[in-house]
Order: structure tokens, then sequence, then C-alpha cells
């Protein structure tokens, strides 16, 4: 229960910093996500006139990976695969095809969602040993 | 003739009951072993996988443009956590709960975080001496390709050679909460795809 807790409140928290980011111009913020996003400002969202620390693909997966574990969607093994090749496919192919902001969100969106129940699983299992 | 085990009363060999008492004369088919009975689960070593998977990650995170892989979506360290639960898979075939593959990627994520922090700081310190008096020209250059933004920061402070503790504490605490993070999801996320988990125990 604490884990599940500590996952909602550690996942809100990161959608938050990302969001507030540009909102209070927070350039550690900036630092941080740069380790783990090339932040490419033409590849991203703007929010007050400045770009968003992370990609578009990558907010989305994060808005959507924490919208799923606040609306408790259920594991599924099928959907979960699906979405990740949907995303390698957008990602390999489609790009070359049609490069649209929407495609990039849209196969993000979907792995957020499918991939955050079982995250949220593993993390229950590992806090029950704690 | 065979005799019926039950009363001893002698039998025709092909009776299957004994005329006698009914005993039957067949022995009962032998039950295979239970999963108790064929003996206790292998216990996992988490140290072996943890540390390839660790090995992989951290060393593909700080080596220079290969690093570039986790600018799509923490590619190499979502890879790594992955690599130590396909390891961590094969001790034990019947299966790895999710809890097995998220402790083995937080592993291979510190162990990742130690080797890339290492990795790091020794090209940082080679940039530094070949770009010692260079730094003012690596500037201009920059300036006419028109670099700008998060490549044109990295650039130079890659090249700039500051190893500070302050700038060694900073890489080590964000190479692990980011290594460990993302290896435990991508531990995880690999026991779903591979179903290599066995039935949570109560």
């Amino acid at each position: 229960m604490r884990a599940r807790v500590a996952l909602l409140a550690g996942a809100t928290l990161w959608c938050l910093s990302i969001l507030a980011a540009p909102a209070f111009d927070l350039s550690p913020v900036y630092r941080f996500f740069a380790a783990i996003c090339h932040q490419n400002p033409a590849r991203s969202w703007y929010v007050f006139g400045e770009p968003l620390p992370v990609c578009i693909r990558c907010a989305s997966i994060y808005f959507a990976f924490t919208a799923s574990l606040w609306a408790g969607i259920r594991p599924n093994v099928r959907w979960l695969r699906i979405s990740l090749l949907l995303m390698l496919f957008e990602f390999a192919v489609a790009r070359f095809v049609i490069d649209a902001e929407l495609l990039r969100s849209l196969s993000a969106v979907l792995v957020g969602l499918a991939a955050a129940p079982f995250v949220k699983q593993g993390v229950e299992e590992i806090g029950d040993r704690l | 003739m065979i005799v019926c085990k039950q009363c001893g009363t002698e039998l025709p060999d092909d009776a299957r009951f004994c005329l006698q008492c009914g005993a039957s004369t067949v022995p009962p088919p032998e039950e295979p072993p239970s999963p108790v009975q064929a003996g206790p689960k292998p216990e996992l070593d988490f140290v072996q996988p943890a540390l390839t998977g660790g090995m992989f990650l951290g060393f593909l995170s700080s080596i220079p443009f290969i690093s570039a892989g986790n600018c799509i979506c923490c590619g190499w360290v979502l890879l790594g956590g992955g690599i130590a639960v396909m390891m961590l898979a094969k001790q034990r075939p019947s299966g790895i709960s999710y809890g097995d593959g998220a402790f083995a990627g937080v592993l291979s994520g510190l162990f990742g975080a130690i080797v890339g922090t290492i990795v790091q700081m020794s090209f940082r310190a080679m940039a530094a001496r070949l770009f010692e008096s260079q730094q003012q020209q690596l500037e201009q250059v920059l300036n006419q390709l028109g670099a700008e933004g998060a490549l044109r920061d990295w650039i130079l402070r890659a090249a700039s050679g500051e190893i500070s503790a302050a700038t060694l504490a900073f890489t080590f605490f964000t190479n692990l909460l980011v290594y460990s993070l993302f290896a435990m999801i991508g531990g995880i996320l690999t026991v779903a795809i591979l179903e290599k988990r066995k039935a949570r125990t109560a």
C-alpha cells in the first residue's frame, strides 16, 4: 500500500516538475532531464512560451503513465506488447513517412497507459519485501 | 497364478480383482512427483545478472555519442534492466515475479551508476586535456555552426573538464536515481513481455 502511494506521489511529482520547469524557469530541472531526453525544442511542447524539459514522446509517456496509475488500469500483456511494437514502428518507420506530433504522442500515450499497471505491480511486490 | 496381496488367495493370471475379498490386483499407478516433492525452488542470485546489466547500461550511457541512445526513452538503461532480468529468468525456468524483476533492475541501476560515473569522469578528464587550450575556439566554432540549447551546453560542459566534488556528487546521484528507476521499469516490463512471471504467492 505504501509502495503504491509512493509510486503515485513520485509519478505525479515527476509530471508536475516537467510542467513547473518552464513556468518557473527551473534550470536544474532542465539539467536533470537532459540526461534522459534530447530536449530538442522543435520536438517539444511549449508552456508559457518555453519548451518542456522533455520531448513530446517522453512527456506523453510520463503523463499517460501517471494518468494510468490514477485511473487504476489493469495489466494486460497483449496491450503492452502491441503498444511497444507500435511505438517502435513509429520510431523506426513512420517518422520517415509522416513525422507527426500526433502520431508520436499517441504511440507514446499507449505505452504509458499499458506499462503503468505492471510497474505498479512490481513496485508493490518489491515494497512487500522491504 | 498370482496371489492377492490383501488376503493371500490364489487367483488366475488374468484376474484384475480378488475373487475372495474383491481387492484390486493391479498396482496403483505411480503419481508424478508434485512440485513440492521435486525440491525447493532454486534461490535467485541477483548479483551476477545485475552486474552484467549494470556494466552494459553504465558503459553505453556514458560513452560520448553512443550515450545518445538514452535520448530514446532511456533506451540503454531500460535494456540494461532487461538484460539483468533475462539472465535472472534462466536461473528459474518456472518463472520469476515482478518483484524479482524490479529488484534486479534496481540493483543493475546501482551498479550502472557507479560504472557510469567513473566512465563519465574519465571522459571528462580526457576531454579537458584535449580541449584545454581550445575552449574559446570551440565556443567560436559552436557559434559559427549555430549550435544552441542543450547540445551546445553539453559539448561545452564535456570539454570544460571541470571535476569538482559537487560535479561528482551531482553526476553520481543523478545517475543513481535515473538508472535505478528506469532499469527497474525495464526489468518489470521484461518480465511481463517474456511472461516469465510465476504466480504471485500470498
